[in-house]
């Protein structure tokens, strides 16, 4: 049977350092030269390319070495081929070849099968069990179908990732849980709010820590967004980079923080004071005057902006850092209990993806081999032909007998050169065993004795040359002439 | 033995247990991760084999029990039984709809419900008397106020449950996914509103019924007996929670707490006042405590 011939190359987050990573992280544009170049060198190859922040994979399955049967079931050599992905990720990245090597991962076959499935699963994600990069793998099939690179191999084997990561996660819940800060604060806010097209946001603070919270936060679509810190020229950029709408963003000077706290649903602090901002004396007088509407205050500075007594005050939530990180930890220890029963999933799927591919190539053998033995067919046949159109009558029939022997030893010599070669060598008793049994049962000998019909037998001279030796239907069974040697 | 009410209080302590089960499994639900899914799908059968029960023992009832005994609100087990159908259904299309994981502090109450109407059909069998018109429509006033009562029990339990967990800074959602504080305050305040605007009727017929009666079993000074002044107790609490908007004092954990102290009296006035007094001047709707479903076939 032949090995798969499949092959992956590439860098990830285990072997390569962020600087490199973001410099093979491919755009649309080099995408498409890399797709492009990789036809000009390989022609007809399958491949997909798979380049996101932590990863860039190519994998690739040469149509022609998976169809034709190997004459051993030694994996393909890929050498080539790694040589050349590592040099056009290095060209089209412009990465000196010294720094790429080393940070190159190369999968084979199986390998290359069960890193796939490990990837779409978000088993081998810099956050473990993380969703987005089964949208990744996803795009970058389609991606690839789109530009006509995926074949048999390649389909089966992606089709094969995405439906059992599909699996992993309904099974397991490996995605379940929050994994930043930004939608942990979500969460806890949307414990309070059902609704958020009437709630205001106020974040306290410009920095960067505020940024990706709001970020968060604005998918929820508030009514409206202020934006307050000592520096009103950080804020208006702030305001800027979220990129809102003119009527749902606003910047105020810190100076009305009070009336702020007024008509504020959500607050997120997040400045670099030394000092609590938010005091419970500066909150107790507010919360009447807001007809004690629940207020959320999220808490994201370091020292802390709000006095952790806040939280004890009827209709306020305070959630600090680390009420919002111990939800993080949580959610990885879930995670890490599920790694076991995610990898039994895994290696199911692996070995009936592994089937999959095993049956399609018997198919191929199939194929294969009858065109091979029409081949012969066809040869000989032109070769009696031509004998029969310029012979005797009389010497017909041992023309058909003669064209009926070489068409045998044509078809019998490989296999038989093999067993022969295989029994003589010694070194690998089980595999001439194997080759024993696989002719018996496939060519029926266990059923049956030597029959009179048999015509051939193979012997040896004493050179200890083969030759074939013709025996007659005759009720003796002797052999009356030898024919040819091989 | 009579039949109807051997099979009612034998269908009805199989749907309690059923119920309690329930009960039990979505309090499971609530602390533990269900990734499997198995005790949500076992929760949700259960819920819909009690739905499916309550709903076919209302039904055997109805063709059973013979019609001078049996209208829909004939008697108290008739109204609990009524109450707990309409209750685990509309928990079911409000969960559905808006409130996630309302179930699971409904169930509790559904076993209540269906465990005093066991009492209301073994031990305590009422028949009402409802020939007067004021009479029906005072019992649909109330029983069907008293259905929305529960949901904003249900509501007011899981409201403080969910800001428990908040106090707590607890993960949203270990288990359960829950809906919002302010999701489950305004169906506090929408099932309260139309709960009031039901038993403001209810209580309304109920006076004119006491008022137009010669002789009133509760005294001339009905004005004073415990069933009138927990009534009018009741119908002040859910006036308050109705109007938390306004009267802000009350809003959040108050008005959930407000809402279960509301079914709790509810509750006080069905058993307590009806079901256990047996003095005949403080029952002019019933015809005798004591009598049974058998008794009053017999008669």
């Amino acid at each position: 049977m032949a090995a798969l011939s499949l092959l992956m190359v590439g860098i990830n987050h285990r072997t390569a350092p962020l600087q490199l990573r973001e410099r093979l992280a491919l755009n649309e544009q080099a995408q498409d030269e890399f797709y492009r170049v990789l036809a000009q060198h390989l022609g007809q190859t399958e491949c997909i390319l798979l380049s996101t922040c932590n990863r860039t994979e190519v994998y690739l399955s040469h149509p022609d070495q998976s169809q034709a049967p190997a004459a051993t079931d030694s994996p393909p050599d890929h050498h080539h081929d790694v040589q050349l992905l590592a040099k056009l990720l290095g060209q089209i990245s412009n990465l000196d070849m010294d720094c790429l090597l080393p940070a190159i991962i190369v999968n084979e076959g199986e390998q290359a099968v069960t890193h796939l499935f490990r990837v779409a699963c978000g088993l081998d994600s810099m956050v473990l069990g993380e969703a987005q990069i089964l949208g990744q793998v996803k795009r970058a099939y389609e991606d690839a179908q789109q530009r006509k690179t995926v074949g048999a191999v390649l389909h089966v084997l992606f089709q094969r990732a995405i439906g059992t990561a599909k699996s992993v996660r309904k099974d397991t819940g490996m995605d379940r849980g929050r994994v930043s800060v930004g939608s942990v604060a979500v969460d806890f806010v949307r414990q309070v709010f059902e609704h958020f097209d009437d709630k205001t946001i106020l974040a306290i603070g410009a920095g960067e820590v505020a940024k990706l919270t709001l970020r968060h936060l604005s998918t929820l679509q508030p009514a409206k967004l202020l934006i307050t810190n000592r520096s009103l020229s950080r804020a208006n950029a702030l305001l800027e980079r979220l990129a809102l709408a003119p009527e749902q963003g606003e910047v105020r000077p810190f100076g009305q923080l009070n009336e702020m706290l007024m008509a504020a649903d959500v607050v997120i602090a997040s400045t670099s004071a030394d000092q609590p901002l938010i005091t419970p004396q500066q909150i107790k007088p507010l919360l009447r005057r807001r007809r004690h509407r629940p207020l959320v205050i999220i808490d994201l500075a370091l020292p802390r902006n709000v006095d952790p007594a806040v939280h004890s005050l009827r209709d306020v939530y305070l959630y600090n850092l680390d009420d919002l990180q111990s939800v993080i930890s949580e959610t990885f220890q879930y995670r890490e209990q599920q790694i076991k029963q995610c990898t039994e999933i895994l290696n199911e799927s692996i070995v009936r993806c592994m089937h999959e591919f095993e049956n399609r190539d018997i198919g191929q053998v199939i194929r294969a081999l009858r065109q091979k033995l029409h081949a012969l067919g066809y040869d000989e046949q032109k070769r009696t032909t031509r004998k029969i159109a310029s012979a005797n009558p009389q010497d017909i029939e041992r023309i058909i007998q003669e064209h009926s022997r070489r068409l045998i030893n044509k078809i019998l010599h490989l296999p038989l050169a093999m067993l022969d070669r295989t029994n003589r060598l010694g070194s690998d008793r089980s595999t001439a065993g194997n080759y024993t049994r696989t002719l018996r049962q496939l060519f029926g000998l266990d059923d049956h004795k030597t029959k009179d019909h048999e015509l051939y037998s193979i012997k040896k001279d004493r050179d200890g040359k083969h030759i074939d030796v013709l025996l007659t239907p005759s009720k003796s069974n002797a052999p009356t002439s030898s024919l040819d040697s091989r | 033995m009579y039949m109807p009410e051997f099979v009612t209080s034998i269908l009805l302590a199989i749907l309690t247990a059923l119920s309690l089960v329930a009960s039990a499994v979505a309090t499971v639900r609530l602390r533990k991760d269900d990734a499997s899914g198995i005790l949500r799908r076992l929760q949700h059968s259960l819920l819909g084999v009690c739905v499916t029960g309550t709903s076919l023992l209302f039904v055997y009832r109805t063709i059973y029990v013979p019609p001078q005994v049996w209208q829909p609100l004939g008697s108290h087990v008739d109204g609990l039984l009524l109450i707990a159908t309409l209750f685990a259904t509309a928990v079911l299309f409000v969960q559905r709809a808006t409130v996630k994981g309302l179930t699971a502090f409904a169930l509790p109450l559904l076993t209540i419900l269906l465990a005093w109407s066991i009492c209301a059909s073994a031990w305590t069998y009422e028949p009402f008397e409802i020939e007067s018109v004021w009479t029906k429509a005072h019992k649909a006033g109330v029983y069907l106020g008293s259905l929305f009562f529960c949901i904003a029990a249900a509501a007011g339990m899981m409201y403080l449950y969910i800001q428990r967990r908040l106090r707590r800074r607890r993960r949203p959602g270990p288990g359960q996914h829950l809906a919002s504080l302010e999701a489950t305050e305004q169906l506090i305040i929408r099932t309260a509103t139309l709960g009031f605007a039901l038993l403001t009727f209810g209580l309304v017929c109920g006076l004119i019924l006491v008022v137009d009666t010669p002789h009133t079993s509760l005294g001339p000074t009905w004005w004073l007996s415990p069933k009138v002044i927990l009534a009018a107790l009741v119908w002040l609490i859910y006036a308050i929670v109705m109007n938390v908007r306004f009267a802000t004092a009350f809003r959040g954990t108050r008005a959930a707490w407000l809402s279960i102290v509301g079914v709790i009296l509810i509750m006080a006035i069905f058993g307590v006042v009806n079901t256990l007094t047996d003095e005949e001047d403080d029952q002019p709707q019933f015809v005798d405590n004591k009598k049974t479903e058998v008794d009053v076939w017999q008669h």
